[in-house]
């Protein structure tokens, strides 16, 4: 102090580190005895360890262990440090002081930091210790790992500080800086649930992801990664045996950190300004700031309108309601005005400390009203015509379009009059929304036949336009035999579009430059046996299948055949992808063996992976199976079903999942679902 | 000097201060009393920086409170609730506020060891409420304040230690010149230590005068009427009267002199001036502003 200009005082600093030393002792020693249990481990000759097994621990920790934990333990550093400034008593010694506000700021945010960095430094030189012991030591990763986990460590304490000044409640404290770490992904969940379930296209979007940023826990747990490269070494002494080891470790994305520990700066420098304009009599608020209050009040009957409105939709309504994929704006408004009501009044009663606070509220009730009706018809009503919008050919980068069990990119300027086409059929499905409403609260399927007149149809499409932003659009749809047969129905539209010569080839990326083939193998279900395919063959394989594609033996999709008419054959091909950044460069398609695929048949005769009498439709394979199966029932007692029986069943799920038939409600939904799937 | 000047605050709508002005002169005992919720803590957390005001000046020898530390460094305060870290010893709040104040008295400390006869490592949480205030003197007076600003300070004092906590006070009064600022209801013993009072009600300053000036602003006056006048004369601007037997006691705002000269128109057959106590003087000034006396009164 001493000085007018001090910024630090040391007696304080001093004061909280021995105040609460029970918070970071705790910590530091539970922290502590896991590099400790390593060392009992190292010496007992248990642990064999190389300098990358830390790295990748450390790593590890980075970056997902730490966030967690400092997300937590930061909370309680702040409650122990700012906890003067809850209290009438505490504030008014601590604010009568000798001493600035900027030091008082700067000394108890120094020493909450203090307080946060003990049990990592604890851990990381016991890790250190341990490293050093077991000869593994290596300087650069921990080096990194302790700027990543400062970095952490600042950003998480900054943030619970902004809090801190955001209140005057130490109770409150935790419970806002919680809320503002994952109020992004809740609102997107939220409104991502809202929306879906208002607007035609929107169906069965569960959470976006796009303000992940937002919640740095989530965002670094998803996006900072230890990426370990291994390679396959022989084992000495074991010939044609190998082994993985780990070569190295690096961290991916620590940059994230980087931008979040100065993000945390930006945040410490907003806690000052409020502390700057902070009273002291706001000890016991639980908003510290006059202006904050209305805020809250209205924020917190928001987010109950929007969480406790959909809740009690579903709670209420919803078992009554068929199409449980719409809502219906009505009850949906009476839910939400109670929900937010109560929100409202709950906000009041815990700003005002009292639970009476009816009298006089009707304003502000009827701006909750007011709102939750606004949002239920601005939404409901589509005014921003989001339903409608169908983009433009020379908007998008490219499309990406699953239908048919299959994923297809299309891109302007070479596919311009595909990508038309296709609109022509996406609007076809948006003219005919009431009519697939209609159809989901009186499903057509009542029997087992009805299912050769109508299927059940899931079409994806996204729209990657050349402003960054995407149209994402899924539509569970009807399709009946009827209304393929008239021209102008989106069933008629979207069958000749599938099928079309030039989609068919699509299909199979065959020519396609972005798309390179990587490897592929064929399961031959008849016998059992699968093989992979090399690098030549694949060449050859591929070229058969398009060959037969152009002469329609394969491609053409049946959009009612319960995949009678395939072989038990089917081939995988996964490619790599070039200049399709959501692909993550990965791609695979799955194609089943069908009768007049000449090419295809005779080509992998050729090869040995297949003969004339693996060539049995799947109906036909089912057949066998359930022979197969009711013999075993006959043989085995209970206790055998499980060993015998389960295996070919899951084995006949698999075979399923036909490119031309499988199920479209468990259709995977993208390339990388669908290889999931498929390899299962 | 200590000067409030217009001193305004606000709490959610409601005026605490409503343009409260007050001066305590340097080296003076200054003693604020008012009833509750007159605004006597709020203009003290002012005065020790801890409120900003609304509107008006808070200042000390001349210089703003607000964020001056050098100049909070030679005030001391003792609130009506005083704070101390749990769980601290009375040595541990010693060493914080060595911290903090840099004239902090370590000789001092162990003098006054010998009259408060507190072990200095007790925890302070395990003291009874007088001796926590006992430390709270203690501590304080180790900082060598040039301002004192106590609250409530003697609540909980034994009458011997309270005694003994104003002899402290008044010796560094007396030997440093430190002005003291003190807000009491306890007005009998207000009137033994203070040299200047100030009344405050409903967030205003609403009297403030020296002591002597206070006595002589307004007097009691003992008056036997003659025979055939007994009752008193309307035209006399009197503030209360009263009647035992054949004596009236007569309060007027006007000194003794002038009080004696007015009735003396009237050939009373005894008429007598008594001081009035600080008390009384509160009394009567605020009996006019509506004021239930008797809550204050202890």
């Amino acid at each position: 102090m001493k000085s007018k200009t001090s910024f630090f005082n040391a007696t304080l600093y001093k004061k909280n580190l021995t105040r609460f030393w029970p918070l970071w002792g705790l910590t530091a020693f539970f922290g502590g005895l896991v590099p400790l249990s390593g060392m009992m481990m190292y010496l007992n000759g248990d642990l064999r360890v190389k300098a990358t097994d830390f790295a990748q621990a450390y790593y590890g920790g980075v970056a997902y262990f730490a966030p967690v934990v400092t997300l937590c333990y930061a909370a309680l550093c702040a409650m122990a440090v700012w906890s003067y400034l809850y209290n009438p008593r505490s504030v008014g010694m601590m604010h009568a002081l000798p001493i600035r506000r900027e030091a008082l700021f700067v000394t108890n945010f120094l020493s909450g930091l203090t307080m946060v960095a003990i049990p990592w430094a604890v851990v990381g030189a016991l890790c250190a210790a341990l490293s050093l012991m077991s000869g593994a030591f290596s300087a650069g990763p921990l080096f990194l790992t302790i700027l990543c986990i400062f970095g952490e460590g600042l950003f998480y304490f900054a943030s619970a500080t902004a809090a801190a000044f955001v209140t005057g409640n130490v109770f409150a404290l935790p419970a806002l800086y919680f809320l503002f770490h994952f109020l992004a992904p809740t609102l997107d969940f939220l409104v991502t649930q809202f929306s879906s379930n208002m607007i035609f296209g929107l169906q069965s979007r569960v959470y976006t992801g796009v303000a992940d940023w937002l919640s740095p826990t989530v965002y670094i747990m998803k996006n900072v990664n230890p990426k370990s490269v291994y390679e396959q070494v022989p084992i000495p002494g074991q010939p044609n045996a190998t082994e993985s080891v780990l070569r190295s470790v690096t961290l991916e994305n620590a940059w994230v950190i980087a931008v979040y520990a100065l993000a945390g700066l930006a945040l410490l420098g907003a806690a000052y300004a409020l502390y700057r304009y902070r009273q002291s009599e706001c000890a016991g608020e639980v908003v510290a700031m006059r202006w904050g209050r209305p805020v809250f009040r209205y924020g917190i009957a928001a987010l109950c309108a929007l969480g406790g409105g959909q809740l009690l939709y579903v709670m209420l309504f919803n078992a009554f309601d068929i199409d449980s994929n719409t809502y219906r704006i009505l009850p949906l408004i009476a839910c939400m005005l109670v929900a937010g009501a109560i929100g409202y009044y709950g906000a009041s009663m815990l700003l005002a400390k009292t639970l009476r606070v009816f009298k006089g509220s009707l304003r502000g009730l009827a701006i909750v009203a007011a709102g939750c009706v606004v949002v239920c018809c601005f939404v409901g009503f589509d005014l921003l015509g989001i339903a409608n919008r169908v983009p433009s050919v020379d908007e998008v980068k490219y499309v990406r379009l699953y239908t048919a069990n299959n994923t297809y990119y299309l891109f302007p300027g070479e596919d311009s009059a595909v990508i038309e086409e296709w609109r022509g059929v996406h609007k076809a499905i948006i003219a005919d929304k009431d009519y697939m409403r209609g159809k989901f609260r009186n499903p057509p399927v009542t029997s087992e036949n009805d299912y050769r007149k109508h299927t059940y149809m899931t079409v994806r499409v996204c729209y990657y336009l050349k402003n960054g932003l995407t149209v994402d659009r899924h539509y569970p749809l009807w399709l009946s035999q009827e209304r393929m047969q008239e021209p102008g129905t989106y069933d008629n539209l979207l069958d000749r579009f599938v099928n079309s010569t030039e989609m068919k080839l699509r299909r199979l990326r065959f020519g396609d430059p972005r798309f390179i083939v990587e490897n592929g193998n064929i399961d031959v279900q008849r016998s059992g046996n699968g093989f992979e395919f090399s690098s030549r063959e694949l060449q050859e394989i591929l070229a058969a299948i398009a060959a037969d594609a152009k002469a329609d033996a394969w491609g053409q999709y049946d959009w009612f055949d319960e995949d009678n008419t395939t072989y038990a054959v089917s081939m995988f091909f996964w490619y790599s992808v070039k200049d399709i950044e959501e692909l993550a460069n990965r791609d695979n398609i799955n194609v089943y063996l069908r009768p007049g695929m000449e090419n295809t048949i005779a080509a992998l005769k050729k090869m040995g992976y297949l003969t004339d009498e693996d060539l049995i439709t799947q109906s036909e394979m089912r057949k066998i199976w359930e022979e197969r199966d009711s013999r075993k029932f006959v043989q085995n007692d209970a206790s055998d079903l499980s060993d015998t029986i389960l295996p070919e069943a899951v084995t006949e799920g698999a075979a399923l999942s036909d490119d031309a038939n499988a199920n479209p409600n468990s259709a995977p939904q993208t390339p990388a679902e669908s290889s999931a799937a498929s390899m299962s | 000097m200590i000067r409030a000047e217009n001193v305004v605050k606000t709490f959610d709508g409601f005026r605490a201060l409503d343009g409260a002005t007050l001066t305590a002169p340097t080296g003076s005992v200054y003693g604020l009393v008012g009833p509750n919720g007159a605004g006597k803590s709020t203009i003290i957390r002012h005065l020790t920086g801890i409120y900003r005001q609304d509107s008006g000046e808070v200042q000390i020898n001349g210089e703003n409170v607000w964020e001056n530390p050098e100049l909070k460094s030679k005030i001391a305060a003792i609130p009506d609730d005083w704070f101390y870290f749990n769980p601290s010893s009375v040595r541990d709040m010693m060493k914080f506020y060595r911290g903090f104040y840099p004239r902090f008295s370590m000789e001092r400390y162990e003098k006054l060891k010998e009259v408060f006869q507190i072990d200095e490592k007790r925890v302070i949480r395990r003291l009874s409420k007088g001796m926590q205030k006992q430390v709270a003197f203690w501590l304080t007076l180790c900082c060598m304040p040039d301002y004192l600003i106590l609250d409530e300070p003697v609540d909980g004092l034994d009458p011997v230690m309270r005694r003994q906590v104003w002899s402290l006070v008044m010796g560094d009064v007396s030997q440093n010149g430190m002005t003291v600022l003190v807000s009491s209801h306890n007005l009998r013993e207000l009137e033994d230590v203070c040299d200047h009072v100030g009344i405050m009600d409903k967030g205003k300053v609403i009297l403030e005068r020296s002591l002597e000036q206070l006595q002589d602003n307004m007097v009691k006056l003992q008056v036997v009427f003659p025979e055939g006048a007994e009752e008193v004369p309307a035209e006399l601007p009197v503030l209360h009267a009263s009647k035992l037997g054949r004596v009236h006691t007569l309060i007027m705002r006007m000194n003794a002199q002038e009080a004696e000269e007015r009735v003396a128109a009237y050939h009373p057959i005894l008429a007598e001036a008594v001081p009035l106590t600080l008390e009384e003087i509160f009394i009567y000034e605020l009996g006019g502003v509506d004021y239930e006396v008797k809550d204050i009164l202890l």
